[in-house]
């Protein structure tokens, strides 16, 4: 910490690290190239924005970096490490998720359950800080509330609550805003605007617009800007 | 001293009826959770041809019924496993008919009749202490598996896959949940029989869940009510001269219509 200040002093900006990095990633799926020698860096606090059209493998992508699958070629690290199956700090929020919303459990048991099967100490700090997660997301007023209860965008809330309940740092949205009405878009942008600003990494999968709130991110702010769209397109990044 | 004898004749059957009552609801609420029905259905009708062959080669039925039950599911699951979504609730159908009809057979070949009162409902009023005992253990054994892995099952009611991206491993908890299943199935077969056994896993669970505001407190509330829908049936059937086991089942199914009735006007 000494020496950021010192350097920064100075003039000079320490490079952040990118959280995860993907380099010469390659995929087949039916016989076809879904990935050829796609490369790919998420830093910390900044959003990327992946656009492409259905059935270019924007899905298939995100799967492959969280680690729910294994490329047919490349390597995906995490703060440098391989990473090759699902790790906590990688969340994934699919399209079409398996949770059972009709489970008679409240919105903070959901959010904490990440932390059950922690030890003692971790649980007991995921529990108090879930409660500060919660109010990041304005969702304290619902922590009681049963899930059965929630909407579509109080749903999409809930998940990216329980991936920093995990302590995910890097969090990759599946079609976020699909089915999703013009306030819950905008509450869901309100919501990823403030995990940029706590440094965590968002990849999103989107067609369409983005919310005004994440459009007003695409401008330069210092050293580099906070969010960048790209387009996946025959199995590679543009 | 004979007449007390004769007029508590029905006290452990009674105790049979309470607790299946017990053990059978709370299985089904994680069980329904699971949306694990069908399989635990086929896995109740696989008991027969286990428990006949058992019999016939002068081994335990409770052995010979459990593994039968294992087996089935198996079965099924591979089955399953490798088809199209559309088609895993009709193979486990057919898992489940083709384990009854194989029980069927088997009696058959062994030049007994198929008694089909006492598969599908059992018989409570001749239960006796070793049912009481098998479903006690039943209990004993829910509890334990709630006990030290309510995290782990409340996991496999509300998001398995969400636990396989977090690296939590659940595998264990399923096939501990999957001996547990068929554990009470075999036990409870002999008295209740397959379809109060599975009226008694399904209705009070349904009417748990829709109501309740936790898990903890659908598990509590199933056990009440597959309580008092088994005792005032047993009581009910006493009373009228009815055979205990269809009683119960109605009264279920009299519940579950209620439940909805009353939903629907909410």
């Amino acid at each position: 910490m000494i020496m950021v200040f010192i350097l920064e002093s100075i003039g000079c900006t320490m490079v952040p690290k990118p959280l995860l990095q993907a380099t010469a990633l390659r995929y087949q799926r039916h016989g076809r190239n879904l990935l050829r020698d796609l490369a790919l860096s998420l830093w910390p606090g900044t959003c990327l924005v992946l656009r492409g059209d259905n059935g270019a493998g924007k899905s298939t992508l995100l799967e492959l970096l969280h680690g729910r699958r294994q490329p047919d070629a490349g390597e995906i690290r995490l703060h440098g490490r391989l990473h090759r199956k699902p790790h906590p700090s990688v969340a994934l929020l699919p399209q079409h998720n398996g949770i059972r919303w009709d489970t008679p459990i409240d919105v903070q048991t959901l959010v904490q359950l990440s932390s059950r099967l922690a030890s003692a100490d971790q649980r007991y700090r995921i529990e108090q800080t879930s409660h500060d997660f919660l109010a990041v997301l304005q969702l304290e007023t619902l922590a009681r509330r049963s899930i059965a209860a929630l909407s579509g965008g109080e749903q999409q809330r809930v998940l990216l609550a329980r991936a920093l309940a995990q302590r995910a740092e890097v969090l990759l949205l599946d079609e976020p805003f699909s089915a999703l009405d013009q306030t819950a878009r905008s509450d869901l942008a309100q919501a990823m605007i403030s995990l940029i600003k706590e440094q965590k990494s968002l990849l999103i999968a989107h067609h369409g617009a983005l919310p005004a709130e994440l459009q007003q991110l695409a401008t330069n702010d210092g050293a580099r800007a906070l969010l960048r769209e790209v387009t996946l397109q025959q199995g590679q990044l543009w | 001293m004979v007449n007390h004898t004769l007029q508590s004749w029905w006290l452990i059957p009674l105790a049979v009826t309470a607790s299946a009552g017990l053990c059978c609801p709370v299985l089904g609420t994680l069980l329904v959770s699971q949306r694990r029905v069908l399989s635990t259905q086929s896995m109740a009708y696989g008991v027969l041809p286990g428990v006949v062959i058992a019999a016939a080669i002068q081994q335990s039925p409770l052995v010979g019924g459990w593994l039968a039950a294992m087996l089935s599911l198996l079965l099924a699951e591979r089955l399953a496993g490798s088809s199209h979504p559309r088609g895993r609730d009709s193979l486990h159908s057919v898992v489940l008919a083709g384990s009854l009809s194989l029980g069927v057979l088997l009696l058959h070949s062994l030049d007994q009749e198929t008694d089909l009162n006492a598969l599908l409902f059992g018989d409570l009023l001749v239960s006796g202490l070793d049912d009481l005992i098998g479903i006690g253990i039943g209990i004993l054994l829910i509890l334990l598996v709630l006990t030290l892995r309510f995290e782990q099952m409340l996991w496999l009611c509300v998001d398995p896959q969400g636990a396989a991206d977090a690296g939590i491993s659940l595998r264990p908890s399923q096939r501990w949940l999957t001996a547990l299943s068929a554990w009470i199935l075999v036990t409870t077969t002999q008295a209740l029989g397959v379809a109060l056994m599975m009226a008694l896993i399904c209705g009070p669970a349904v009417l748990a869940l829709e109501r309740a505001q936790g898990m903890a407190n659908a598990l509590g509330m199933a056990a009440v009510i597959g309580i008092g829908l088994s005792i005032c049936g047993f009581g009910l059937a006493l009373a009228i001269d009815w055979p205990p086991g269809p009683t119960i089942t109605i009264l279920t199914l009299l519940a579950v219509v209620a439940g909805s009735l009353q939903r629907q006007e909410n």
